[in-house]
């Protein structure tokens, strides 16, 4: 796999979830001020450093090969299967898009009843949570190709654009087309998951066009992924206008 | 605990497909058709997206 489907995969992953711990860093800020804020972002940024270094070191013991390409497709499976089902979903009408202008009231409320120690654990374990996603995929897709300093590259060069951009507005990031990022990273996810459990398990003569089949199998879901949420949005069109019918 | 598990693992519906998706595969590869595997699986995987995009 190249280095661009990697930075690419990685980078869009990331700039999602980036944005997401930056709308919970911002209302935070407004509680107890952008030093303790940042301070709480920046101590769950090195958790998720450590995380990253000694998940690399762990996996790489000891494991074959095609043990450690079915963990880590299962796993993308897992992750990507649920974006593209989220993104599908959002697409259909079938689930609200996220909205970060409500991420960021829905916190300021929570933090209204909480003391400052409470508002610095809210963004710490905000940063946290979000950056488990980023973990996840960079660890995945880092070990395999050997890349993981594309994947640790593309990770870092999301979290400075969105911060410098969420630095410059001050406000929550609500321009980014996230369910469109969501839907070309989960196809992008379950396509790497896919290739490689199915390499593990039958070997590489199971995929006969070898790495060209990649390009393949994104186009399928993406293209299959737009077509299931056209499919879905019409069944709904036409159950709501049976009911008001009847 | 309860988030960390829901980041790795999604929630029960998501895992138990993922697992049927991988036993598919096993059960396709184990059977000597393996080459039909990168045929079948992805348009199981897709029929579960819009399973699960309606859940």
């Amino acid at each position: 796999m190249s280095d661009w489907g990697i930075f690419l995969a990685t980078f869009l992953a990331a700039t999602v979830e980036w944005v997401e711990a930056f709308t919970i860093v911002l209302a935070v800020s407004l509680t107890i001020g952008w030093a303790r804020s940042a301070g709480a972002a920046a101590t769950a940024l090195l958790v998720l450093a450590g995380m990253t270094a000694a998940t690399g070191g762990v996996l790489r013991l000891g494991l074959e090969m095609h043990w450690l390409q079915l963990i880590i497709g299962v796993f993308l499976l897992l992750f990507g299967v649920r974006w593209l089902a989220k993104a599908v979903a959002r697409q259909a009408g079938l689930k609200a898009m996220h909205d970060e202008e409500e991420e960021f009231e829905e916190t300021r409320e929570a933090l209204e009843k909480g003391d400052q120690h409470a508002a610095w654990l809210i963004a710490f374990k905000g940063v946290l949570l979000e950056g488990l996603e980023v973990w996840l995929i960079v660890v995945a897709l880092g070990i395999k190709a050997h890349h993981s300093a594309t994947a640790v590259g593309a990770a870092l060069a999301a979290l400075l654009v969105v911060t410098l951009v969420g630095l410059m507005v001050r406000a929550p990031l609500r321009r980014v087309p996230e369910n469109a990022i969501k839907f070309v990273v989960g196809a992008m996810i379950v396509t790497f998951g896919t290739f490689w459990t199915i390499e593990a398990l039958g070997g590489e003569a199971a995929w006969p066009l070898g790495d060209w089949s990649l390009p393949a199998l994104v186009a399928f879901y993406l293209l299959g992924g737009l077509g299931m949420a056209a499919i879905l949005r019409r069944r709904r069109a036409q159950a709501a206008l049976q009911e008001e019918l009847s | 605990m309860k988030a960390f598990f829901k980041t790795l693992f999604g929630d029960w519906l998501n895992l138990g497909f993922v697992t049927l998706v991988v036993a598919v595969e096993a059960g396709l590869v184990r059977a000597g058709y393996a080459h039909h595997a990168g045929e079948v699986t992805p348009l199981l995987i897709l029929a579960g997206v819009g399973w699960l995009a309606t859940r």
